[in-house]
């Protein structure tokens, strides 16, 4: 268990000491700032997005808070994987470390563990943004905000805990999987970006999912292949906050993409044991 | 014969011989086959709505923002990999103590890959182009169809140069990792987003600084908040689309040419 550690450690310190760690933070930030102003900005007339219609405030930023987490989050993981993997083949660190007498899934889970503590700060990070935003916009109406908004923001926070580790942590193994798989490094990032695109815009979109279900008439086939992007599974659940409402109306969207992060992880962890990585 | 042209001509045939051009190709042919298989049952229907020409532009258009972020992402790893990669190596190292000139260098790899993007995009939509009428007929003017995909060509090719040049500034000022993390950053804020990273109060200069934003705003003409027609609607003639684009294009040849001079000149005073 130490060994497990003292390579998290030494994974995550490399990510926080490096120059990577500010562009990570100023991209989140910029990017929060952006889809945030989105939805308070006023347009000709009409109020604000948040106060449209009938539309709960808290609502649409925890929508908008889950998917800078998954969707963008998601982005940086593969730079994560491509980085945690690359540096250390060049840098030769991996020999080095595979010679000395620690398992090999001692190292694998150490960069894993890493990764997590790194997503962990990262979320931190952008829910502490986000609770900021949430009592400087509405602090005309403090009571308010005190006993509604925030608490209701609060309850959210699991889901998208869980949301968050899960597309991270399938991003990162899956890239991490090419980078073991594929000797030529732009190759594996560029499958590990393709893998992203597919799974977040191609196949859901109303290209290929549409297209099929047109073709054969069918809009059961439309839905079962547009199922299978990340992008429909957070359409899905997003529609509740709470893991108790999404799990019972949408526990198969949550079943789906646990099977993906869990069958992309065995593999990454059969292919880190069993490959030649050196 | 030009040192450029041989350096252009070497990139060219490295990056011919890297499999993402294989994976991309294969990407492509799976996905156009998708699109004409979908658009042999899209196009009857919106023709019963419209007409045929409206139809099998429809058909084209929704194929338009897949195909230019898949180039965009091509771009920015076949950038990368061409500076990141050369210098990791030591191939840098070697070009630059030939006899050339270290802008010969930066400008020979720029137009190498630049022509490699170029043949691909002129191959896919020709290749989409040919399928589409072979399945659904020809539209009404077939030099019409050749003036707006040649346009659509030359715009997403601007679009994709420019990204290249920007990753390769990248790749010259910064190692491996920073490099990637500003290139993924870049496609991801621009390309690859969510909400719609809009910054309203900038107005008008936010579609000339902005890359994606003026590459949209070329092919889609708007009057205020109102859009008048595209570049893949006929109800917009090609000559007022294109009285509309000029500019904008003028623009982002502009940017391409800034780019590659700040590459070339930041390269030629790097350590290397």
């Amino acid at each position: 268990m130490s060994n497990i550690l003292m390579v998290a450690r030494k994974e995550l310190s490399d990510l926080v000491n490096s120059k990577l760690v500010t562009v990570f933070l100023i991209f989140y930030l910029f990017i929060f700032l952006s889809s945030f102003y989105d939805v308070i900005r006023p347009y000709p007339d009409l109020p604000p997005v948040l106060f449209q219609l009938d539309n709960d405030p808290i609502q649409i930023i925890f929508v908008q808070y889950v998917y800078l987490l998954c969707w963008y989050g998601s982005q940086m993981a593969i730079i994560l994987g491509f980085i945690s993997m690359t540096r250390e083949l060049d840098g030769k660190a991996l020999n080095t470390l595979l010679a000395k007498p620690l398992y090999r899934d001692t190292i694998i889970n150490g960069k894993m563990l890493g990764a997590i503590a790194f997503s962990i700060l990262l979320f931190v990070f952008t829910t502490a943004l986000y609770i900021m935003a949430i009592l400087v916009y509405f602090s005309n109406s403090m009571d308010k905000v005190i006993s509604f908004y925030i608490p209701q923001f609060i309850g959210g926070i699991p889901l998208a805990f869980m949301l968050s580790m899960l597309c991270i942590m399938l991003f990162y193994s899956l890239t991490l999987l090419f980078c073991i798989l594929i000797k030529e490094q732009s190759f594996a990032l560029f499958v590990s970006i393709l893998m992203w695109f597919l799974l977040f815009l191609v196949i859901g979109g109303c290209d290929v999912a549409y297209y099929i279900g047109i073709f054969f008439n069918s809009e059961a086939l439309d839905h079962l292949i547009g199922g299978f992007s990340i992008y429909t599974m957070l359409y899905y659940i997003l529609e509740y906050m709470d893991i108790g409402s999404v799990l019972t109306k949408y526990g198969i969207e949550i079943l789906k993409l646990s099977l993906y992060c869990f069958v992309t992880i065995i593999l990454t962890y059969i292919a880190f044991l069993r490959r030649d990585v050196a | 014969m030009n040192p450029i042209f041989y350096v252009a001509k070497n990139e060219l045939s490295m990056v011919l011989k890297n499999p993402i051009t294989y994976l991309v190709c294969a990407f492509i042919t799976a996905y156009l086959t998708i699109s004409i298989v979908g658009s042999s049952a899209v196009v009857p229907i919106f023709t019963s709505m419209y007409d045929h020409t409206v139809a099998f532009y429809i058909a084209i258009s929704n194929s338009f923002w897949v195909l230019t972020i898949l180039f965009v992402i091509l771009s920015m790893c076949i950038g990368i990999t061409s500076m990141v990669k050369e210098r990791s190596s030591g191939s840098l190292r070697v070009l630059t103590a030939k006899p050339l000139y270290r802008r010969d260098i930066i400008i020979g790899k720029f137009l190498g890959l630049s022509l490699f993007l170029l043949i691909l995009m002129v191959l896919t939509e020709a290749i989409f182009v040919s399928l589409l009428i072979m399945v659904n007929g020809e539209p009404d003017s077939l030099l019409d169809l050749l003036l707006r995909l040649s346009s659509f060509i030359i715009l997403m090719f601007l679009n994709c140069s420019f990204t290249l040049g920007l990753v390769m500034l990248f790749g010259i000022l910064f190692n491996k990792a920073e490099a990637l993390v500003l290139s993924m950053a870049f496609v991801s804020i621009e390309w690859l987003q969510q909400a719609n990273v809009d910054f309203q109060f900038l107005g008008q200069i936010q579609q000339l600084i902005d890359p994606m934003k003026l590459y949209f705003y070329t092919i889609f003409v708007y009057s205020g908040n109102y859009c008048m027609g595209t570049l893949f609607q006929t109800r917009l003639s090609f000559d007022a689309w294109l009285s509309h684009a000029l500019p904008y294009v003028a623009l982002m040849l502009a940017e391409v040419v800034l780019i590659v001079l700040i590459n070339s000149a930041v390269f030629s005073r790097e350590e290397m």
